[in-house]
């Protein structure tokens, strides 16, 4: 990937980036317990098609229409977002709440580091820390 | 599934959204996309062709009912194109990349006028593509077609539908409305002004996805680009709409200042005028010519034909024409099966010659100095 792509203060180790841009936007998570858990999360299969939890993290994809029940957590702040009605993209950003904006961004972030945009990953870290200041 | 006629027979006319891209207007045209999934079926992306095709047998006869099929003059699967053939689909946008590299259960259809490609098992199940020429306005009302086009295919299949997230896609952040509009643009004015100005960067910030048209590569610029509407996840679907239909409406008035301001400023008037006598030059003098250096030359030679740089004895309609056929008459693979050009450099030397006799035999187009111009 050509090194104009991120930003300037990433000159090179960008796995460190990631690793404390996560870290930043969504905490530490050191506990084995936890871990344990996730990896059982991430093996969370569709029972239509057999598509991984895990497969999508990765490609940003899903398998059938029925992962969308089968992954439904992962979904879920999409749906309430959904359910807002507005007028007007000013209005939409008034209605949200600050955690509703938060929850709005980090998912943004999530997508972003998905899609290996690091860019705009960072300008969306800088912006969750703006309001959670 | 039969092959009705042969994709070269299509090259006898330009694409339609080609055929609107020979003058200087801003807002060339559009298209509607229009997309969807049936439910209980893996997506193309993780499905097996067995899969594929069964979904294929469930959409053509819905397609049948709902557009006549009398209208395709190209209706195949994609495995009984050769390669060559699915090039040359690809090139007019006709076909997409994904398609032309997937194999069992992959169908293209095109309708007669060029205008209407369908495409089954591309990443989603579905994609009815249909351009249309016009302004703003016929952008909205276009939209409102495809939307009603979308009633009448939910009546006959079992469209994959959620009612949080709408229509479901294998992409989650795409699910909402599943029609897309996309706006043709022709920015010769801003380009010239602004360097280094990248519009695909500006217009991702606003969530719109930004495609040169006409192009291949990364270093193909024709000044053209299509803007696709963004996700409607985030704003719902009238405010998405508003908004992406004042963006194009600012770009546009953008580029008519930038043309304006060309016009007043004379350092930047002598820079345009010394690009488009280069591109002229290139146009009519060059023996060999790449098909990256003629999408900058015709955008220069467009926006001299609309501010009096050159001039024509020919009418405007017919020069519009002629610009839309010489673009698909010098794409690679047109050359490589109309006109037996093997080898790149074959190519280009065919492509050197096609509009060499275009500009000087057909267009018969006369240069004038800055002076007579400003």
């Amino acid at each position: 990937m050509a090194e104009h792509f991120f930003p300037e203060e990433l000159s090179g180790d960008i796995e460190k980036f990631i690793r404390e841009m996560i870290t930043e936007s969504f905490g530490q998570n050191n506990d084995e317990e936890g871990e344990n858990r996730t990896e059982a999360y991430e093996l969370t299969e569709c029972p239509s098609c057999h598509y991984k939890l895990a497969d999508f993290r990765q490609t940003g994809l899903l398998g059938c229409p029925d992962c969308y029940k089968a992954f439904a957590a992962e979904f879920e702040g999409d749906s309430e977002e959904n359910a807002t009605s507005v007028d007007t993209p000013d209005q939409a950003n008034q209605e949200l709440s600050i955690a509703e904006q938060r929850e709005r961004l980090e998912r943004m972030l999530r997508y972003a580091v998905q899609r290996e945009n690091y860019e705009e990953a960072a300008r969306l870290r800088d912006q969750i820390k703006s309001l959670s200041s | 599934m039969m092959k009705i006629c042969h994709p070269l027979d299509l090259c006898s006319e330009p694409p339609a959204f080609v055929r609107s891209c020979g003058g200087s207007s801003v807002l060339v045209g559009h298209n509607t996309l229009m997309e969807f999934n049936l439910s209980g079926y893996p997506f193309p992306g993780w499905s097996e062709a067995r899969d594929r095709r069964t979904v294929a047998e469930a959409i053509l006869p819905a397609l049948d009912r709902i557009l006549p099929s009398d209208e395709w003059v190209l209706q195949a699967e994609v495995q009984q194109l050769t390669r060559e053939e699915r090039m040359l689909l690809f090139e007019r946008e006709q076909l997409t990349s994904t398609m032309a590299a997937r194999e069992d259960g992959v169908h293209v259809l095109l309708n007669r006028a060029q205008d209407t490609c369908v495409f089954i098992n591309d990443e989603e199940h579905l994609l009815i593509q249909t351009y249309h020429p016009g302004g703003l306005e016929d952008l909205k009302r276009a939209r409102e077609v495809a939307l009603a086009d979308q009633q009448r295919f939910l009546k006959h299949l079992p469209v994959a539908f959620n009612k949080k997230a709408g229509m479901l896609f294998s992409d989650p952040y795409k699910s909402g409305e599943g029609v897309w509009v996309a706006a043709l643009v022709y920015l010769p004015g801003i380009m010239q002004t602004y360097r280094n100005y990248d519009l695909a960067d500006s217009m991702s910030e606003l969530g719109i996805l930004c495609l040169p048209a006409l192009s291949h590569t990364k270093n193909e610029k024709g000044d053209m680009y299509w803007l696709c509407s963004p996700t409607t996840q985030d704003l719902g679907d009238d405010a998405t709409y508003d908004a992406f239909f004042r963006t194009i409406h600012e770009l546009c008035d953008r580029e008519e200042e930038a043309r304006h301001d060309i016009m007043r400023n004379t350092l930047s008037l002598h820079f345009l005028n010394n690009e488009m006598d280069s591109a002229f030059a290139t146009l009519t003098k060059k023996k060999s010519l790449s098909y990256r250096d003629l999408l900058h030359a015709f955008s220069m030679l467009r926006i001299g034909l609309a501010i009096g740089k050159f001039t024509t004895d020919t009418p405007v309609q017919k020069v519009h024409q002629l610009i839309a056929r010489a673009y698909t008459e010098a794409l690679p693979t047109y050359l490589q099966l109309a006109r037996n050009g093997r080898t790149r450099k074959e190519r280009r030397a065919l492509r050197a010659s096609i509009i060499k006799s275009l500009i000087n035999d057909e267009l018969r187009i006369h240069t004038h100095s800055i002076e007579e111009i400003s």
